[in-house]
């Protein structure tokens, strides 16, 4: 085997920049192969991160943990940032780097902010390579890790704070310790099954000292405690041994979820906020007896906060009287608790949730928020947004129908925004606009009217927003006098009529109805749900600290979908187990969740999707780890829900989200899980993950274009990921799958225009990639091609062979992406980068059909691909193809010249080569004569003086490679004085190709006289030869 | 009792061809036989002490002749043309030093230390080929899905501590992908895959015609080749060199 050539990349990655200007029985096992997802964004309000670490000697180096968006490592202290953590589960929830050794890092996943949208870790990772790969090192079962310690002499000890489960009694949860670098863990504290630690300080000073929250606490699909007799702050000064609670002075009764922290200066100095029963005892405590008492020192409300979203101390590593409290805002005390200023809080986003400081630069300081991270230089007062973390956290999205389509969604704790699909040198933070604020979920474009958007924010707070004039008007169904509370989920479901463009669906635990755009509400149901008394206790929320923000409302309608085939067939899923139907409009509904046998009860519904093939078909989705049941609940119906039939299989991670029915094929299927994007395309009969180009994020909203053919994957932490062309999928059956080779019928490929974006903002702005500017030519092999020659070639209508592409070897789908441009033209040399470029582009490959030909061993398959221009563009075709013929007849001169030069060349070598074998004088100087003529003709046209950048000449070679660049870098008709400019170059084309006519005769004489000579004759390549080469 | 062995013996054959068919139970030692059988015999490998390829490759949509050279024990020599225009890089054990018009200008100029360290761990003689003596150590790791392909993954340690995963296909056991992290410029710790294909017969041995490398998924680079010569007599030390000012100013006139 052949060895590899790794650093040849980096001479080819000058190509980077220039580019860019001028993509069961009844089981199919299919295998992806080359369909890609591609990653859009956006960046520009990012998302939650829960966690970071620098590395204190080299503060370059920054590794950032998401909510549910892996681990990104900056080199560039943030200014961009590169995913590190991709093959893994995404929701982190400690980052320690190991001080000493700093290519040693560890990843504790599962956040530990336990808002109600949040997802679940596998266990603990370790990267001894600076994060390229990881391996995970246990501690798989509990769920989320808040903290991390690494000893400060011994690198091989390591405290790992452990908050386990969120949703049910679980033993693996406390402090574990490891002795000898992660191959085994003891458990050193554990309180009871409810009770994780939360918190976590290592005296680094004296490392055998350790401090510890812990933290009794528990959710349920509509509650949340925080506290218990569980929580504790504990103390031990034996490494973990012995364990003493530190209580001296902190308030009586339950305790909730508790900072703590040591001062890195001062091993004395300790500061906790504490979540406790009275509201007067909350806030600050400080000991300065390393715990024997404490003191409180501050009511300040940063301080006493959510708790179990913001308990979080960073102290100053220098200065023990200098504190970060995380928190609705970012809170700063200089004074040791005593006075408090907020950071810069009109220009970073609420929700702090991590803090570094450079301990070697205090003045520099890198949080985390809930819309991303940020970096300070001047010690917390102002601080630069990273714009590189495409962290977005989507609930649900939509499309529209313009061209490019635009994608709306709602975000976790940032709004609702619109982006589009592409947009000239990719899709950048720019391009995307805010439509409403609070958190965000369902966001839909009016179908026909371009000005209207509908958002909402949580709680059931759903907005009209007019673009035109950027007005919002609060459309929220009211109750009617006499009507019960409107219970609202906090992600209240949406829903558009595919049958008329005017109906909207809105759901409370009724089901209203708009045909008014919202002006008006009709309730179309009694109360769908259970109305159970037991779920409905979110007011009280919080345990120890209310904490009412509608997050836990439960007993709500939480899926919606009107029949496409038939209006009055109406779908609902509720967030406590029940599944509704009518098929008269609302006026009768049946329950039929109750004919699921093997459904437990009372578990979410979270997606409901109505056949577009079959008006009795249905497909749900049920979620119930709110519940502690991570099982895969997925159910299809073929009879109105009378009975229903299982699609989840072995292969299927993480509890289901949404299913999605493709809209032209009716067996493929879509599902988003929380740990990934399945495939299926046998009707549900088999899944498959698809994960090129995909971490393993929770997918939580997918969408097929009707128009585009595309399905669109909305993220809750990776932001939008897009599949350009399903129309492969839909075309993959049994027999399919069993061919050698079987080409996909392919659409036309528009040959589009192509814009530039705005250069030159700075590194660090993340941009989305657009879908290639290339037609695809797509096939099936059942297998790999390993053995023998494989060659893909494309002729056009002439059978005239254009292109010799690298053919796709996967097994499964291949896409092999063909460049819609001629071959490059094969230019003479020159030294002037203008020509250089106009050289180097050959001009677009003319509408029409091209024919495809792949020889696979013995094998040749064929079929024909359609290149068509885009008729939505502003130039007629007569337009383009008078471009075309320009821009042809400039790509054949510079052929033809480039053809004549070498030519010129060849001659000008094997003159000189034989005039010192020639002893006849007169053929000598005949033959010297035509060597120096030749060249001296040869390198005038052609201008290689100069230094390739502000002293550069100009000669026909460079006078028809600049007129090219302009000709052909414009897609309408050239100007007149172009036209009259291409006129004067093909008089001198005329003139040249005289002359190299009268050279290659002189030549026919030389070889006539060189004869007798028994000298070998002068041989020239035709056109052809060389164009081939 | 011959009715029972009978029955047994099924049962374990169709449970041996359970496993057979689920490919987990192939050792590296079947693996490596069976590769070495396969491209040509580890001893007629041996024997190769130079190699050149001619062909073309393709990158960013553009395709481009391009010329490999590359001699036992670390001698390699890229030259690409492109628009009259050489692309060169090479290594000779000592040097490493590149052409490209387009970044340095027209002169030819020596890699930096870390450039220079990378090609230094190209060797030309296949990996396997005597890794004991080599130091490197091999483990078989598992399986995983390459190109819609079942792949055996087995993990190289090399002496000097790098990592490289091979991945041979599980039914004619060639490797169709390694994999690794890049180990120095800004895509330093990235990790790149290079895929092996079209495998064809040059003098009893099979060579992998067309090379693909990806980054993170992106296809990087790509070369095919037309021409496959080994042991070419005009392949030489000098070659590889650091052009002398004359054989500089021979490039520039070109």
């Amino acid at each position: 085997m052949k060895p590899i050539f790794y650093t040849f990349l980096t001479t080819l990655l000058f190509f980077s920049f220039s580019i860019n200007s001028f993509s069961q029985d009844d089981a199919i096992k299919v295998s992806f192969g080359s369909i890609n997802a591609r990653s859009i964004g956006p960046a520009v309000m990012s998302g939650r991160l829960t966690t970071l670490d620098a590395v204190e000697s080299d503060p370059q180096v920054l590794y950032v943990g998401a909510a549910n968006g892996g681990v990104w490592k900056s080199n560039s202290a943030g200014t961009s940032f590169r995913p590190v953590f991709d093959e893994h589960t995404q929701s982190i929830g400690a980052i320690a780097i190991d001080q000493n050794s700093p290519d040693t890092v560890w990843v504790g996943t599962g956040e530990p902010w336990t808002r109600n949208s949040i997802s679940y870790g596998d266990g603990i990772y370790k990267s001894t390579n600076g994060g390229s790969t990881w391996k995970n090192m246990g501690l798989k079962n509990t769920e989320r890790i808040s903290k991390i310690q690494i000893h400060p002499t011994n690198s091989n000890i390591i405290y790992v704070a452990a908050q386990g489960h969120l949703w049910n009694p679980h033993a693996d949860r406390g402090i574990y310790k490891t002795m000898d670098s992660g191959k085994t863990w003891e458990k050193i504290l554990f309180v009871d099954k409810n009770t994780g630690c939360a918190d976590l300080s290592l005296d680094k000073n004296n490392p055998e000292i350790i401090y510890a929250s812990m933290w009794d606490h528990r959710r349920t699909p509509d509650f949340f405690t925080s506290g218990g007799k569980g929580s504790g702050l504990y103390k031990s000064t034996d490494g973990g041994k012995n364990w003493n609670k530190i209580h001296n002075g902190l308030p009586e009764g339950n305790l909730g979820r508790m900072a703590i922290e040591v001062a890195p200066s001062n091993s004395n100095i300790l500061y906790s906020t504490i979540e406790c029963e009275k509201k007067e005892e909350k806030g600050l405590y400080k000991s300065e007896d390393a715990g024997e008492t404490w003191k409180h020192v501050s009511k300040d409300f940063n301080t006493t906060v959510r708790p179990f979203y913001f308990s979080r101390l960073v102290i100053d590593p220098t200065d023990e009287n200098t504190i970060y409290k995380c928190g609705l805002n970012l809170t700063v005390s200089k004074t040791g608790g005593d006075s408090w200023r907020m950071a810069d809080p009109q220009n970073i986003h609420s929700d702090i949730h991590a803090v570094w400081i450079n301990p070697n630069n205090t003045k520099h300081v890198v949080i985390g928020t809930d819309g991303g991270g940020y970096r300070s230089l001047d010690g917390a007062y102002s601080f630069e947004m990273f714009m590189d973390l495409p962290l977005s956290q989507f609930y649900h999205i939509s499309v529209d129908n313009e061209k490019p389509y635009n994608i709306y969604g709602g975000l976790q704790d940032n709004g609702s925004w619109v982006g589009p699909s592409e947009s000239g040198g990719g899709i950048e933070n720019k391009d995307w606009s805010f439509t409403n604020g609070g958190d965000g979920f369902y966001s839909f474009r009016h179908p026909t009217d371009k000005n209207i958007v509908y958002s909402e924010s949580q709680g059931g707070n759903i907005v009209r927003y007019n673009k035109s004039d950027g007005q919002r008007k609060d459309i929220k169904p009211l109750p009617k006098d006499g009507d019960p509370d409107y219970r609202f989920n906090w992600n209240a479901p949406m829903h558009i009529s595919h049958n008329n463009p005017e109906r909207l669906y809105f759901g409370a635990q009724f089901l209203f109805k708009t045909e008014s755009r919202g002006d008006d509400w009709d309730k179309i149901s009694p109360d769908l749900t259970t109305n159970d008394p037991q779920r409905q206790r979110q007011k009280k929320s919080g345990g120890l600290s209310i904490d009412n923000s509608t997050a836990e409302n439960n007993t709500t309608i939480y899926a919606i979908g009107e029949s496409p085939l038939d209006e009055n067939i109406i779908w609902v899923g509720t967030d406590d187990g029940l599944i509704q139907v009518t098929s008269n409009g609302g006026t009768k509904w049946e329950e039929v969740s109750k004919n699921i046998p093997s459904l437990p009860k009372g578990l979410w519904v979270t997606s409901v999707e109505p056949s577009h093939f079959d008006k009795n078909t249905a497909y749900v989705t049920i979620d119930g780890h709110k519940s502690g049941d991570l099982g895969k609940y997925i159910f299809k119906t073929t009879d109105l829900g009378r009975t229903w039939k299982s699609l989840a299989t072995e292969t299927i991670e993480g509890y289901a989200h949404v299913i999605r029915e493709d809209l032209k094929s009716e067996n493929l299927l879509f599902l988003g899980t929380e740990r990934g994007f399945y495939i299926s395309v046998d009707g549900g009969v088999s899944w498959k993950r698809f994960e090129n180009q995909m971490p393993k994020n929770g997918v939580r909203a997918v969408v097929v274009h009707p128009r585009e053919d595309a399905v669109i994957l909305g993220t809750h932490g990776r932001g939008i990921y897009i599949i350009d062309d399903i129309t492969p999928l839909r075309q993959i059956t049994k027999d399919v799958v069993k061919s050698k080779l079987h080409f996909f019928n392919t659409k036309p490929t528009l040959l589009k225009l192509t814009k530039g974006g705005s250069p030159f903002g700075g590194a660090g702005n993340f941009v989305g990639a657009n879908p290639r500017n290339v037609a695809y030519i797509t096939y099936y092999m059942k297998k790999r091609h390993t053995f023998g020659k494989m060659t893909l070639e494309v002729f056009d209508k002439d059978g005239k062979m254009i292109k010799s592409l690298p053919a796709g070897k996967s097994g499964g789908v291949n896409i092999v992406p063909l460049p819609v441009r001629l071959k490059n033209p094969k230019a003479a040399p020159t030294n002037n980068r203008m020509a250089l470029f106009g050289s180097i582009f050959p001009p677009a490959l003319p509408a029409g059909d091209y024919t495809v030909k792949i020889k696979k061993g013995k094998d040749v398959f064929e079929t024909k691909v359609k290149l068509a221009y885009d008729p939505d563009a502003n130039y007629s075709i007569a337009e383009r193809e008078a471009q075309h013929a320009a821009s042809m007849n400039l790509y054949d001169m510079t052929n033809e010249l480039g053809y004549m030069y070498y030519a010129m060349q060849d001659i000008h070598t094997q003159s000189s080569d034989l005039i010192a074998q020639i002893k006849k004088k007169n053929l000598k100087k005949r033959i010297k004569q035509m060597a120096e003529d030749v060249e001296k003709y040869k390198a005038s046209l052609v201008s290689l003086e100069g230094d390739f950048y502000v002293d550069e000449g100009e000669a026909l070679r460079e006078e028809i490679s600049t007129l090219f660049l302009g000709v052909s870098q414009y897609p309408g008709k050239p100007s007149s004085r172009q036209m009259e400019k291409l006129e004067t170059l093909k008089g001198k084309m005329r003139k040249v190709h005289q002359k190299f006519a009268v050279f290659k005769s002189e030549v026919e004489t030389v070889n006539t006289l060189l004869q007798p000579e028994e000298k070998e004759p002068i041989k020239i390549k035709t056109f052809e030869e060389y164009m081939k080469d | 009792m011959k009715k029972l062995t009978q029955i047994l013996g099924i049962l374990m054959l169709s449970f041996l061809t359970v496993t057979v068919a689920q490919a987990q139970d192939a050792s590296l030692d079947d693996i490596l036989k069976n590769y070495f059988e396969n491209i040509g015999g580890e001893d007629e490998w041996k024997k190769i002490k130079s190699m050149t390829m001619k062909g073309n490759t393709s990158a960013q949509g553009m395709t481009m002749p391009v010329t490999i050279q590359s001699m036992y024990p670390t001698y390699f020599k890229m030259e690409m043309d492109f628009q009259g225009k050489k692309f060169i890089t090479a290594y000779n054990g000592k040097t490493a030093w590149t052409l490209n018009p387009f970044m340095g200008g027209s002169e030819p100029t020596r890699m930096d230390e870390e450039e220079t360290k990378s090609m230094s761990k190209q060797k030309f003689q296949d990996e396997f080929i005597d890794y004991k003596e080599k130091g490197s150590k091999i483990e078989l790791v598992g399986t995983e899905e390459v190109d819609g392909t079942e792949t055996y993954k087995v993990k190289m340690v090399k002496k000097d501590g790098d990592v490289v995963f091979y991945f041979f296909d599980t039914e004619n056991y060639v490797p169709i992908m390694t994999r690794s992290l890049m180990e120095s410029g800004p895509m330093k710790g990235q990790s790149i895959e290079t895929f092996m294909s079209d495998y064809q017969e040059v003098d009893g041995l099979m060579v992998a015609f067309t090379t693909e490398q990806k980054m993170g998924g992106n296809p990087v680079f790509s070369m095919t080749a037309e021409d496959v010569i080994f042991n070419d007599v005009d392949i030489e030390a000098n070659n590889f060199a650091f052009p002398s000012e004359e054989e500089k100013d021979e490039n520039e006139k070109n």
